[in-house]
């Protein structure tokens, strides 16, 4: 199933927990990778595995909120690759802290890498798309925080509606490019960045299964698969759209209700026909 | 005359802009003490000097919303001026539009700056000074329907709105334990903006082709609308994008399904109606 045989895909963040799975992902499918990161180390070890699979792949250092070097990312791949195809752009930091009391200048962090490296990614692989005039795709990792508002969450939900909401409007201005432009928007998910940080402490897991109608954290895999989905043929008419892969933790207030009971028209039979004892 | 707003302190940032300059009027007029305030006086300053003509109790100070010393100086002068402060009201505002691939960096930045900051500088530090003084108040910030309703051309006012509103909620959770409350109000084509040369006619147009409505709001029902949030009717509304808009986001309007409905109209027999 090489359905993305001959593409070429760019991922920033393609080091950290959930850009390594897409990177390995989108290789599988046939995408020869650019894999862009901060974490040099990480990075080449990326490539280094997709090369082991047989894959295409190189790493290139990008700090994603300096436009100068998010534009030479683009030319190095234009440069060895021959093309853009696929842009999916995952990089994010965590910040997080009630509003009243945050610093200024850990905002401007969480913004910067959530938001406005976004913003030079995306926009820079719609003029490079434009300029190809072949179409392509481009996919943001947002997050549930874009749609649910937590304590302390803040920085991350205004960073991730924002993101969201540049998705629809840059999907409204590419479509007639044959440019779609879409998120996915993880959930619940357990990952350990390439420095080893991250991931929920002990404690964390057990309040989060507790809010998740699927009893189990979300695989990284999860939000690669949704990636290639988006990347490939099959998902040519989505656009605009926020894919949320979050076992179901934003659908509504698992833990407000308590024990739920039959409530039954009076003059039927129980709802659960089978399990009724006089059945 | 029923002064609905006696007694009450209302600080408004962005005051020299439309919508901010017409939500300090109505407030002055409704009997608040009211400091006016923008990064530019040029606009504030006129309308205080009129509001005091009529006799309302009203006062200017300059203040960049997005620059922490400029926002502490602001709420040091205004507690100072009014005695304390019961309303907020974010009005700050720039206007970016223009397609995602032609926006400048700098545009796209300040955009976001000015819809973001307000939220931990200015109520941040007005939610500290109610925390540590064991009072409560409501924060009302102006949002728009593009946060929802996105359109080409409206890449960074989208980003920046949808920014707020969940700002908004996200507040709401954080301060609702205080008695604070913290809202949005949405306003689509209002009569003013309407008439604003800084927007084409054909964004215009198309704009109020899209209101069931059929006509652009008057300033008056976006105040109303802030008023409700401010007043005690509003008390227990909290973390919401209250969107007055004529219908505007409500659907497409302009797509009517016209002529005679099909015999088999979703799977409905329509010779059978009848029987």
């Amino acid at each position: 199933m090489k359905d993305l045989a001959g593409k070429v895909a760019v991922i920033t963040g393609g080091a950290g927990g959930i850009g390594r799975c897409i990177v390995a992902e989108l290789a599988e499918a046939g995408a020869r990778c650019v894999v862009s990161d901060m974490d040099d180390e990480w990075g080449q070890l990326v490539v280094a595995e997709i090369e082991r699979g047989g894959g295409e792949a190189f790493y290139v250092s990008t700090d994603i909120t300096d436009s100068c070097e998010v534009s030479s990312l683009f030319a190095e791949t234009v440069r060895k690759f021959g093309s853009v195809d696929i842009v999916v752009n995952v990089p994010d930091i965590q910040v997080l802290g009630p509003l009243h009391e945050l610093k200024e200048d850990h905002w401007d962090k969480k913004v910067d890498v959530a938001l406005h490296g976004a913003f030079l990614v995306c926009t820079e692989a719609a003029r490079i798309m434009l300029s190809q005039g072949r179409g392509g795709r481009i996919i943001c990792i947002s997050s549930t925080g874009g749609f649910l508002a937590r304590p302390g969450h803040g920085p991350h939900s205004a960073s991730k509606a924002a993101l969201n909401a540049m998705v629809r409007a840059m999907a409204l201005e590419l479509g007639e490019h044959g440019i779609t432009v879409n998120a996915v928007a993880p959930g619940g998910t357990d990952v350990v960045g390439p420095s080893r940080k991250g991931g929920f402490k002990p404690g964390q897991t057990d309040k989060i299964l507790e809010v998740m109608p699927v009893k189990e954290l979300v695989h990284p895999e999860a939000h690669a698969h949704a990636v290639a989905y988006l990347a490939s043929e099959r998902a040519s008419f989505v656009t605009g759209q926020v894919l949320v892969v979050d076992g179901g933790f934003i659908a509504g207030k698992l833990t407000v209700g308590g024990e739920i009971e039959d409530t039954v028209p009076a003059g039927l039979d129980s709802m659960r026909g089978t399990d009724g004892g006089d059945v | 005359m029923v002064h609905e707003f006696q007694d009450t302190s209302v600080l408004v940032v962005g005051a020299s802009g439309l919508m901010g300059g017409e939500i300090a009027a109505a407030f002055a007029r409704a009997g608040a003490r009211v400091m006016l305030s923008d990064i530019d006086g040029s606009g504030a300053e006129g309308r205080v000097e009129e509001l005091r003509g009529e006799g309302c109790d009203v006062a200017f100070h300059r203040a960049d919303v997005t620059d922490a010393a400029d926002v502490h100086d602001l709420l040091r002068h205004t507690l100072e001026a009014l005695g304390g402060i019961d309303v907020v009201v974010n009005a700050a505002d720039v206007r970016v539009f223009g397609p995602a691939v032609d926006v400048r960096e700098e545009r796209w930045k300040a955009k976001i700056e000015v819809a973001f900051k307000p939220f931990f500088l200015l109520f941040g530090g007005v939610a500290r000074h109610w925390i540590e003084e064991g009072r409560t108040g409501r924060m009302i910030s102006i949002s728009s329907t593009e946060s929802t309703i996105p359109y080409p051309g409206s890449v960074a006012e989208s980003a920046a709105k949808a920014g707020v509103d969940i700002l908004t909620r996200v507040m709401a959770c954080e301060l609702g334990p205080s008695g604070i409350t913290v809202n949005a109000i949405a306003p689509g084509m209002t009569r003013k903006r309407q008439e604003d040369p800084g927007f084409s006619a054909e964004y215009i147009e198309s704009y109020m082709h899209h209101i069931p409505l059929g006509r652009a709001g008057e300033e008056r029902e976006i105040v109303d609308a802030v008023f409700f949030l401010a007043s005690s009717a509003g008390s227990y509304v909290n973390g919401q994008t209250l969107v007055v808009d004529g219908g505007y986001s409500a659907g497409i309007p302009a797509l009517q399904v016209s002529g005679e409905p099909p015999t088999q109209w979703l799977g409905f027999d329509r010779d059978r109606e009848g029987v």
